[in-house]
């Protein structure tokens, strides 16, 4: 058989619906295709007239909820029928992607008053309407009528249209109807167009309801940019705001200028001390993509928010994301070289401004700290951290401890610790917000001189002194008859007779073995639990049950080596290895500590009976 | 500080920052669950626990620490608290993973009994069905087994087409892994567009996306279609340069192979480089040894000095049930030319 060659057969209706109601996530956006269709159509004409402007442009939209009809009017330059066939009703073809095109080396500028680039907008005049009308006629020519009611068919006839432009009126679905409603027009309007150029009126309101300006190249931009981030971002008061400007980038053989418009802001410390932001609302050519880019930021400035607008960026087909490409990062690029650029100046020019911020936003800036050198080196030494005795800055805390960093990451259970700690007089930090370890590390990594990290949950020991004396033999003895591991060390404060240390995951393994003991795993997750508890370390300090540390600094213990304390040394021994397991409060199930106050009850009865 | 934060806030935003500042996602979630469990919401815990795991074993590869949770949540979830509770099974799934991680082949027996109980007790009903799935075609790759690997496979591809596209969006990565184990590029390629495609523009699965690009490439390169492979690989790479957490092995394997197939050895060796960087001290000896023995031989291949990488993979195999698994190729590696 021959081979056949054959077209496409397009389902129309089906293509509508599955474009319509799939390829946008909300129905509005045809507010924003049919405005930009209308803008680009009168930017065409502007560019035609040469620049001229004097035909008043203006796109008018009216509701008349009565009869459930929306209409868009705009004094572009409208369309032939070649245009309605070529471009209206040929999906994929863009009119103003193709006289961009021809713009775009010669005259970029007037290339980048035109928005449209997929020629399927207009497509999503379906997802609100069930009919829509449309009258065109350019200038000096035939006026003509279009309609269509969503199925594969379409009628076109010369109509008399009074004046050039087009005027679009779409019959609207119930679902769609709330857009009747004036306020919720102009909500949308706003949302989506509120930076073009051209004016754009609701109803009979004699002002249009969109800013056409852009706040940042307003003739007073700070004013402007006040007045915006309140209408929009509902800040009255922020802490600082950036307004960006084109940035050259390297790029190692070349440079690139990014053009950057927009404003980021700093907001005042929020309510949840976690608040993040980092979200940005993004306009390619002044057209609303989305208000939630949350990459375009680098990492480290979640604090900042705020609004940018760079004909670099590339949207999804349904504009309402962005294309993470290479423009993308190009533009991330630019962004971060300017906030940089511009967190240095405020650092060093508005020091007083600088210390608000990082205050205000301190544990946001504590988690984003570490992953940029150089915003660290910026506001490693304002943050306040937390330690046992109040906030401290790190500068003035290693001036008190020797440049050693002594920290818990738990605050349940970490009271032996601390206690450790205030034994050698140096404030303990709070490390257990989730940032702050992180952050110590890397102070301590940019440290000039030596400096030393100490856990004090999990990694106590490093505070005792080991001692290697004879006379203590008697009673690690004592402990080891009864099946616990004790050592001497030397340690402060010298009140303490014995601290109780356990690994890191002691109460796990004892878990671990209990289940592994009642049989309570099913068997595959039983081996694989026995291999694990057999990789753990055989050393006493590995062992879950833990090891009493008696401290040789204190008197009592020393007094216990002497002959004339023998008569009560296993009692007064039985005390101590029992407060320091309830102090340590690990590892205990109620039953051990029902065992433990029994031991201490029966021990000071014993001391009671010998004095 | 944080005390004004309520648990289940600081989970969700945890999610936040997991591609980003994952370590940030992991403090965070330590917190979460520490709260949790203080304020005797197990269920809750449990639940977060999971997640820190999940965060621990596929975004930060920490596996020292996802080893003593996993460990530790899996035998909680034994208790009758959480019996009605989705997550009692995903631990176990971690668990398994937790070992895959570590030393896949030391622990193969474990490891397959395990998947092999999960998989009597788990049915399609719910997602970890899909996740042993792809723990079990991971697994059947690990080992080379291709004929094993292509069953499942199969089986994961066809499952997921309709149930989520983050699961089908791994299938294809599984599939395209697969395919370039066997050398079958020209098959390879419709799978790794429909597989970027499925993928989209899903944050979590930007790992996904640059390995694939980089599969494509290297499908490409292979079939001397070298401008289409050159901007397949621009695409693999500008991807991975977003991201800000290790990376996948697929994606360094085809991105190296990318440059070794036109004699590119430095270019690959900064790949190599930046791989063993996401691995050193994170607890996974096995891989650390095989990247560290990948690395070893480009530094041979460049005349260049490798002595301190065999050194190193000697002391990774002492960690090994197997030491044989690394130090069998290393010799072989030691003794050519």
């Amino acid at each position: 058989m021959d081979t056949q060659r054959r077209q496409f057969q397009l389902n129309v209706p089906g293509l509508l619906k599955v474009l319509a109601e799939n390829l946008y996530s909300n129905r509005k956006v045809a507010i924003r295709e049919l405005i930009q269709n209308a803008h680009d159509s009168i930017m065409r004409r502007v560019i035609a007239n040469g620049t001229d402007i004097s035909f008043g442009p203006r796109i008018q939209l009216r509701a008349d909820p009565a009869n459930s009809i929306l209409t868009i009017m705009d004094n572009g330059d409208g369309m032939d029928d070649n245009d309605i066939i070529q471009y209206l009703t040929t999906i994929g073809n863009s009119y103003t992607r193709e006289v961009g095109s021809t713009l775009e080396f010669l005259h970029p500028e007037r290339a980048s008053a035109l928005i449209g680039q997929f020629g399927m907008g207009f497509l999503s005049a379906f997802l609100i309407a069930s009919e829509v009308k449309l009258y065109t006629r350019k200038a000096g020519g035939q006026g003509w009528s279009w309609y269509c009611d969503a199925s594969e068919f379409y009628e076109m006839k010369p109509a008399e249209v009074a004046s050039v432009g087009t005027f679009i009126e779409l019959k609207l679905k119930p679902e769609a109807e709330p857009l009747l409603n004036a306020d919720e027009l102009t909500q949308a309007v706003r949302r989506y167009a509120d930076f073009l150029s051209v004016p754009i009126y609701v109803n009979t309101r004699v002002q249009p309801v969109n800013l056409m300006t852009p706040p940042w190249e307003s003739d007073t931009p700070d004013k402007a940019v006040k007045e915006y981030l309140e209408r929009t971002f509902n800040q009255r008061e922020v802490l600082h705001t950036v307004i960006l400007r084109d940035q050259i980038i390297d790029l190692g053989h070349d440079t690139l200028t990014v053009p950057l418009r927009g404003v980021m802001f700093i907001p005042p410390s929020s309510v949840v001390s976690l608040r993040e932001y980092g979200d940005v609302m993004v306009y390619i050519r002044r057209m609303f993509i989305t208000d939630q880019e949350r990459d375009l930021l680098p990492s480290w400035a979640r604090f900042f928010r705020g609004v940018i607008d760079c004909a670099m960026l590339q949207p999804t087909a349904s504009r309402e994301s962005l294309h993470q490409e290479e423009s993308f990062m190009a533009v991330r690029q630019a962004l971060e070289a300017q906030l940089l650029a511009e967190l240095r100046r405020v650092a060093y020019e508005q020091p007083q401004v600088w210390r608000r911020i990082v205050v205000s936003h301190t544990d946001l800036v504590l988690g984003w700290v570490t992953v940029n050198d150089e915003f660290f080196d910026q506001v490693a030494d304002l943050l306040p951290i937390q330690t046992s005795r109040g906030a401290m800055l790190l500068k003035d805390y290693l001036a008190q401890t020797g440049n050693v960093f002594y920290y818990v990451t738990q605050q349940i259970g970490s009271l032996q610790d601390q206690l450790l700690g205030e034994g050698f007089e140096v404030p303990v930090i709070d490390a257990s917000w989730f940032a702050v370890k992180p952050f110590l590390e890397k102070y301590a990594s940019r440290l000039p001189a030596q400096s030393r990290l100490v856990q004090m949950d999990g990694d106590a020991k490093k505070l005792m002194q080991p001692v290697d004396d004879s006379r203590y033999d008697g009673l690690v003895m004592f402990f080891r008859k009864h099946g616990i591991v004790a050592k001497i060390a030397s340690y402060k404060p010298h009140g303490v007779p014995g601290l109780m240390l356990y690994p890191r995951n002691a109460d796990a393994m004892i878990e671990a073995r209990r289940a592994l003991e009642s049989d309570e795993l099913s068997d595959p997750f039983a081996e694989i639990v026995s291999d694990y508890l057999s990789q753990q370390g055989d050393d006493d300090d590995s062992q879950p049950t833990g090891v009493l540390y008696l401290n040789a600094s204190c008197v009592l213990v020393r007094q216990l080596t002497e002959p004339a304390a023998a008569p009560m040394r296993d009692s007064v021994l039985t005390l101590i290895h029992q407060i320091a397991k309830l102090f340590a409060g690990r590892t205990l199930t109620a039953q051990d500590a029902a065992t433990a106050f029994s031991g201490v009850t029966q021990s000071i009865i014993e001391v009671m009976n010998h004095g | 500080m944080g005390d004004e934060i309520n648990y289940w806030k600081l989970f969700s935003d945890s999610f936040n920052f997991r591609y980003t500042n994952p370590q940030a996602t992991v403090g965070m979630m330590r917190q979460a669950s520490a709260l949790a469990k203080q304020a005797g919401d197990l269920q809750y815990g449990l639940y977060v626990d999971h997640w820190l795991l999940q965060t621990l074993i596929n975004v930060t590869g920490d596996y020292d620490e996802a080893l003593d949770l996993a460990v530790q949540t899996a035998v909680e979830a034994r208790k009758r608290t959480y019996r009605e509770q989705m997550e009692r099974v995903c631990v176990h799934e971690d668990l398994i993973s937790a070992y895959l991680g570590i030393d896949p082949i030391g622990h193969a027996k474990l490891i397959e009994d395990a998947m092999t109980y999960m998989e009597r007790e788990t049915d399609s009903s719910i997602e970890c069905y899909y996740c042993l799935l792809s723990l079990r075609a991971n697994f059947e790759i690990t080992f080379g087994a291709t004929e094993k690997a292509t069953h499942t496979i199969r089986r994961y591809y066809s499952e997921t087409q309709s149930y989520d596209r983050h699961h089908f969006g791994s299938a294809h990565v599984e599939l395209c892994s697969l395919m370039a184990l066997r050398g079958d590029w020209e098959r390879m390629l419709p799978y790794t567009l429909n597989g970027i495609e499925v993928t989209g523009d899903n944050v979590q699965m930007q790992g996904n996306v640059a390995t694939l690009w980089a599969a494509r490439a290297l499908a490409l390169r292979k079939l001397n279609r070298e401008v289409e492979a050159l901007v397949a690989f621009q695409r693999a790479k500008a991807k991975a340069d977003l991201m800000q957490i290790p990376i996948y092995r697929v994606y360094y394997d085809m991105m190296c192979d990318f440059h070794l197939e036109v004699g590119e050895v430095e270019a690959a060796l900064i790949l190599r480089e930046h791989q063993l960087k996401d691995v050193i001290g994170k607890g996974q000896p096995y891989w650390e040894a095989v990247f560290r023995l990948a690395y070893a031989r480009l530094l041979k291949q460049i005349g260049r000095p490798y002595a301190e990488q065999v050194s190193q993979i000697r002391q990774l195999s002492m960690k090994l049930k197997k030491p044989e698994v690394v130090l069998d190729p290393l010799s072989a590696f030691e003794a050519e030319a």
